[in-house]
């Protein structure tokens, strides 16, 4: 059996000067933190981050037939995009479980450029290209490109010093070609943190300059490489789903909480509809609840969840020390009656069930949290 | 610090130590125990600490005696040896206590000496032949490569 060697980022030699502590993460040897989770994480709330996402799978559907096969596959309507706008979505199965979830922009009229997850690269291709619709050309283009995501407060105004087009005048969820340091770049507001900030695709022989332009214009405004460690405490705070934790082919997208992207009304029959149809007229059985610690303990993905009365009722999905918030956080899909906000639930840690309450979502909120004067 | 650099890791000599990357400093009978400082590069920043024994209870080499939470994967911490559990550094124990979170640190920059965890009565002093020194250990690390999580 062959052993397939670890993918590297582009910028790998500058993740090894850095002296960055390095992980494995879907077939790639990415960085988990250059100095510390926790210090990294709250210099995106305070000032800014940015982050390698190379590892990021990037498809074109294109032609005729692309609005047609993204319509049928995916869960929001594609329609509604004009150019230039992204939106986030769900490939879904036809249970109405989740296969990636991802953001697709509407580059051109028929050419559509989607953003998904490295570890679901090869199924997503697959799926799309046995599906498409006639005249329609799929090609994974995710070698050819880099991507990094300048976050945090300060980013607009970083990201403003490297390009002559206004940042400024970006709107949410759209994409503005534009120039860093002689590389054609795109650039979206479009984030994983719960900050302000950018996702920046550059061609992936330009992204060594790209990450050098930003950082030395970062540098006086507190930006810092940050790596996917504090990605995942930031994305758990703002309450945002990561495939392979919440959500899988296992759970449906109306489990996972995600029916605000599940546009029923599209004119169009979607991979999935009337299963989740029938699980909407029936009810849920279980569904993702996110909670808060009320004892001592880190709960993390698979640990059991019980209620009072030593119950199974659920597991965690997501868990982790809350840097902002000072308190530890996670998600977990638990049975439906016992679901309710304020509801005590019982994390095994170590053995012990431990005691924690499900609380509403977002865990942080960056426009309630700067009222508070807390960031 | 770059956890990479094994030549820039302290592993002292005088010391046994384990593949579970524990570190066991003997002084008569007393086994003082810890986590080396490979490991604490390796896991990160600590953030709580549990024990799961008793002072008192008699621990079998192998045999859990605590945890660390670093950010990422929880670690459980294994008795090298087998004996009596004579002392718990109770001043890194974060399993009640709000106010210890702030002595953690030791665990990270001081890991054979504010960073021990636990103290053993040895019962079976040939059990120490099973260890590994400092220059096996260090053999260890290398080997093991960069060890990715």
């Amino acid at each position: 059996m062959s052993q397939n060697a670890l993918k590297q980022s582009p910028l790998v030699s500058i993740h090894q000067k850095l002296g960055a502590r390095m992980i494995k993460f879907a077939g790639w040897e990415m960085p988990l933190w250059y100095s510390t989770i926790a210090e990294e994480h709250k210099a995106v709330r305070q000032t800014a981050g940015l982050f390698d996402v190379s590892h990021m799978g990037e498809i074109v559907v294109s032609g005729p037939g692309a609005l047609q096969t993204l319509q049928g596959l995916t869960t929001n309507d594609v329609e509604r995009l004009k150019i230039g706008e992204a939106q986030y979505t769900l490939l879904t199965t036809n249970q109405g479980t989740c296969i990636d979830d991802l953001i697709i922009t509407r580059v051109q009229r028929k050419k559509f450029l989607l953003v998904v997850n490295a570890a679901n690269v090869k199924v997503d291709f697959e799926r799309i290209t046995t599906y498409k619709a006639p005249e329609t050309t799929v090609s994974d283009i995710s070698l050819n490109n880099a991507l990094l995501a300048l976050q945090g407060p300060n980013a607009q105004r970083i990201l403003s010093r490297c390009t002559r087009d206004d940042i400024a005048e970006l709107g949410y969820f759209k994409v503005l070609r534009t120039v860093i340091r002689g590389s054609l770049v795109d650039i979206s507001r479009t984030g994983y943190t719960g900050e302000n900030g950018f996702e920046i695709m550059i061609p992936t022989n330009n992204v060594f300059r790209v990450w050098s332009e930003l950082m030395e214009q970062g540098c006086e405004e507190g930006l810092i490489p940050c790596g996917l460690g504090a990605r995942d405490t930031l994305r758990l705070e703002a309450g945002l789903p990561l495939f392979g934790h919440e959500l899988d082919t296992e759970h449906t997208v109306l489990e996972a909480n995600l029916g605000r992207f599940v546009r029923f009304d599209k004119n169009v029959y979607f991979s999935g509809k009337a299963a989740l149809e029938n699980q909407r007229a029936k009810g849920l059985k279980r569904v993702l609840v996110a909670f808060e610690m009320k004892q001592r303990g880190i709960p993390r993905s698979r640990y059991e969840i019980q209620s009072r009365d030593d119950e199974v009722i659920g597991r965690v999905t997501s868990g982790a020390h809350a840097h902002t918030l000072n308190k530890d956080i996670g998600m977990g899909y638990v049975e439906m009656s016992h679901a309710a906000v304020g509801n005590d639930i019982f994390v095994v840690i170590h053995r012990k069930p431990t005691r924690a309450q499900i609380v509403k979502l977002p865990f942080y909120h960056r426009k309630s949290a700067k009222k508070e004067g807390r960031q | 610090m770059n956890c990479n650099e094994h030549e820039n890791h302290e592993v002292p000599e005088g010391l046994y130590y384990t593949k579970e990357h524990e570190w066991v400093k003997v002084e008569g009978d007393t086994a003082t125990i810890g986590i080396t400082d490979p490991a604490q590069c390796n896991l990160g920043e600590i953030l709580e600490c549990g024990f799961v024994l008793e002072v008192g209870d008699n621990v079998k080499r192998s045999e859990e005696i605590g945890y660390v939470e670093p950010e990422k994967i929880p670690s459980d911490v294994y008795a090298p040896v087998s004996g009596e559990i004579i002392e718990r550094n109770e001043r890194l124990n974060t399993k009640s206590l709000e106010e210890n979170k702030e002595n953690l640190v030791s665990i990270n920059e001081d890991p054979y000496g504010e960073g021990w965890l636990i103290r053993i009565k040895l019962s079976d002093v040939t059990e120490l032949d099973d260890l590994m020194d400092s220059v096996a250990y260090k053999n260890f690390v290398q080997t093991e490569g960069k060890q990715l999580l």
